[in-house]
């Protein structure tokens, strides 16, 4: 049975594991680039 | 056209192009000296008698071709979004330079009204400009303004939504422009060639996408070669009348291009429409006389590096001081919160995951903040284009570009920098090759995070050269991503170096709200990003540390120890000590036993040819997340508990003790620390800056890099020091 105290910590650490992950695919989809350079596709994508 | 227009603004970097967006529509944004600083498009809306208007601030960009990421997306939307009318604003004290982009929105066909600005200082240059004349020889509405005062905006928007063309449905007519017999030929073959197969002529004029062919623009040739044969053909017809031009004239068809443009508004410019008649006063362009003294080949760079050192001396004298009250907060705050939550998981979370994480981020918020305010100051005032000018020539035989001089310089290029602001500030290059080598490069420079780390290291074994080594580490730093860069520009980032053709602005007194706009917006950027991913980072650097904690037996086993330790016969100075010493190894047991012990562990086999051992591999695992853990880690690890990285004295000692380590050990971590992965904030700001493929890449290879580099360096000096 877990106290209330590692409760607490568990929740903390899973959010910061959450938020971390949903920083991660954000960045990811954002940048959205398939091309093997920073060529015109990433720009693009970044930039629109 | 009904109640609703859309005006697209454009014009050159440096034009006041940004500064008549934000008086249009009263929309605060960022208002720069430094030329490709907008790159973002925005947008803004205003009412002009009963007609809704809705302003796009397209990036300042010099021409339309696809050469930079501002041109491309001044295309795209021109092409894309299709607004009624383009509002060019140009640079009235450089009518020639300016001109050149409208030529080619001319070009293109959209209706066009262009606004003459920065009349004011143009009057007092002694230009006298016919804007009556320029109108009719180019057919388009001319008008003259004053952004920094608003004047003739209003007339600007009135002259847009009174064009002609647009009153008759806004139809497109390209300006045809005549670039001699060879090109003119090649053009009449391709236009009918590209019209049989209505390649991209929904979008472009056909003759404006021969034109693009001539110039080998990248995104017109990759729409072309999808279609196969045609490209095949236009490319054939490119290639030939390249070759017939290089014979004949030496040149090439692009260069010709750009020759007959300027060509065009030289003949327009000299049919009386600009004449100069200079002022009694001011017969001398300040800004010259300036320059004069400023990029003198001589004097520049000393005044140059003057100028940099006493900005980062500035920077870290005045930064002291709301640093010191920050740690203070931040060490009371950690104080009172132990003693409100009771001892357990719950305080070792909120207080060396929490406040401690937040507060090595909150601690450098001051030295941003008075570094970001002297760089606005100089950046707003013109400097800056005149540094990337002066490094341009070195930076040049790199594959690098005069601008990435200031991302290597915030990012600790004279020590005491951040990679972050770094990072974020490879945006003014224009080549996305240029920048992606700048990037990958940048976080090799010693920033304020690694200093800790190194000030430990030399005073354990280089005591007597303190000065020294640390002028070797900056240099190194420079020597690597000098040489790191040329790798990359002549392997992965291949490409044609970009031509230095960014105009020198003016010098101008940039204004107090401008420049704490400037810095409130990065601080801010800085202290929102770096705040919640370095505070999340923290946590689950300080769960790793932690987990799964000891084994009952071990902890059992402690306690023991513990007990013994009271009831034997001692003092309370003796006791104490020994209490204090079971507690560290009890700390330094679970620490090896915790996750983040276990992969030092893991890779210590592999570690250990650069002569680290695997608490220096926790320490390297948490600099990850901050370089300064390094420092706090070893410290845990040495069984020492918690350690201030500025106090780093106990620490260094018992390194220089210990037997495992030695100077080839601790040149060797210097090193990688300098070399390998940067933190998780800047690899953010990286993905953010390029993509994510490129923040990992560079992740990687610079560990790989860091660790080859380190395992030299420790092989060669523990058989060549003592």
């Amino acid at each position: 049975m877990l106290s209330l105290d590692a409760l607490i910590v568990l929740v903390i650490v899973v959010a910061a594991a959450v938020y971390l992950y949903r920083q991660f695919s954000a960045g990811k989809k954002s940048s959205g680039c398939s091309c093997s350079n920073a060529g015109g596709c990433c720009q693009k994508n970044k930039i629109t | 056209m009904s109640n609703t227009a859309t005006i697209a603004l454009a014009g050159n970097p440096n034009s006041g192009k940004t500064t008549l967006f934000n008086a249009l529509t009263g929309a605060r944004q960022r208002v720069g000296n430094y030329p490709g600083i907008t790159v973002e498009r925005k947008e803004g809306h205003l009412n002009q008698n009963e007609t809704r208007v809705k302003v796009i601030d397209l990036p300042g960009c010099y021409s339309l071709s696809s050469y930079s990421q501002e041109e491309l997306v001044a295309r795209q939307v021109v092409i894309d979004e299709r607004p009624d009318i383009v509002i060019d604003i140009l640079d009235a004290t450089r009518l020639e330079r300016h001109l050149y982009l409208a030529v080619q929105f001319l070009e293109i066909g959209i209706p066009v009204v262009l606004a003459l600005n920065m009349m004011d200082e143009a009057n007092k240059q002694g230009l006298r400009i016919d804007v009556s004349k320029l109108s009719s020889l180019l057919k388009c509405p001319v008008v003259k303004t004053v952004a920094r005062s608003g004047q003739g905006k209003q007339a600007a928007i009135q002259a847009a939504l009174d064009h002609p063309r647009i009153k008759s449905g806004g139809k497109w007519e390209p300006l045809e422009i005549s670039y001699g017999a060879d090109l003119d030929l090649a053009l009449v073959t391709m236009v009918e060639k590209i019209e049989g197969a209505a390649f991209l002529t929904d979008r472009y004029p056909a003759r404006w996408i021969a034109l693009k062919y001539l110039e080998r623009d990248e995104e017109i040739l990759a729409a072309g070669r999808k279609l196969g044969s045609l490209a095949q053909e236009l490319e054939q017809i490119v290639e030939k009348t390249a070759e017939h031009c290089q014979k004949t004239l030496n040149m090439t068809p692009e260069g010709l291009i750009a020759d007959y443009r300027y060509g065009l508004i030289n003949s327009i410019l000299r049919q009386d429409v600009l004449i100069h008649q200079p002022s009694r006063h001011e017969r001398i362009d300040q800004s010259t006389r300036i320059d004069s003294v400023l990029t003198n080949r001589m004097l520049g760079p000393i005044i140059m590096l003057a100028i940099l050192y006493a900005m980062f001396h500035i920077t870290f004298t005045l930064g002291e001081i709301p640093m010191g009250w920050l740690e203070g907060f931040f060490g009371w705050l950690g104080g009172a919160t132990t003693a409100i939550i009771p001892d357990g998981l719950l305080q070792s979370l909120v207080v060396s995951g929490i406040i401690d994480g937040v507060g090595g981020v909150m601690g450098f918020v001051p030295l941003i903040a008075v570094m970001f305010l002297l760089i606005s100051f100089l950046e707003d005032s013109g400097y800056m284009a005149r540094v990337a000018y002066m490094l341009d020539r070195v930076l040049r035989i790199f594959g690098l570009h005069g601008c990435s001089a200031m991302p290597f310089i915030i990012s600790g290029g004279i020590m005491g920098g951040c990679a972050v602001p770094g990072v974020m500030a490879t945006r003014t290059l224009r080549s996305p090759k240029e920048k992606l080598a700048t990037l990958i490069t940048a976080p090799f420079m010693p920033c304020g995070a690694k200093l800790p780390v190194f000030l430990l290291l030399i005073a354990a074994f280089f005591s007597e050269n303190e000065a020294q080594i640390m002028f070797l580490i900056t240099l190194f730093a420079w020597m690597m991503a000098l040489l790191v860069s040329w790798f990359l520009r002549s392997t992965l980032i291949k490409g044609e170096p970009t031509p230095f053709v960014m105009e020198l602005p003016p010098y101008r007194m940039p204004t107090l709200q401008g420049v704490l706009i400037h810095t409130w917006e990065r601080v801010w950027q800085y202290i929102k990003k770096a705040g919640t991913v370095i505070l999340a980072v923290s946590i689950l650097l300080w769960a790793a540390m932690t987990f799964p904690g000891l084994p009952k037996e071990a902890a059992d086993g402690f306690a023991i120890e513990r007990e013994a330790a009271m009831t034997a016969v001692l003092n309370e100075e003796e006791r104490e000590q020994q209490m204090i010493e079971i507690d560290n190894r009890e700390a330094q047991a679970a620490l090896q036993h915790s996750l983040a012990g276990r992969v030092g562990s893991f890779f210590e086999p592999i570690s250990q040819w650069a002569g680290f051992d695997w608490r220096t591999n926790i320490a390297l695992v948490g600099g990850f997340a901050a370089k300064e853990v390094v420092v706090s880690t070893l410290g845990t690890a040495y069984s020492l508990g918690e350690v201030d990285p500025e106090e780093t004295g106990s620490l260094s000692s018992q390194i220089a003790a210990d037997p495992n380590w030695s100077r080839a050990t601790a040149l060797s971590l210097i090193v990688f620390v300098l070399i390998y992965a940067p933190c998780f904030v800047t690899v953010v700001a990286m993905a953010k800056e390029s993509s994510w493929r490129w923040a990992i890449f560079s992740t990687i290879f610079n560990t790989a890099l860091g660790f080859a580099l380190a395992v030299l360096v420790f092989q060669l000096s523990s058989r060549l020091l003592i």
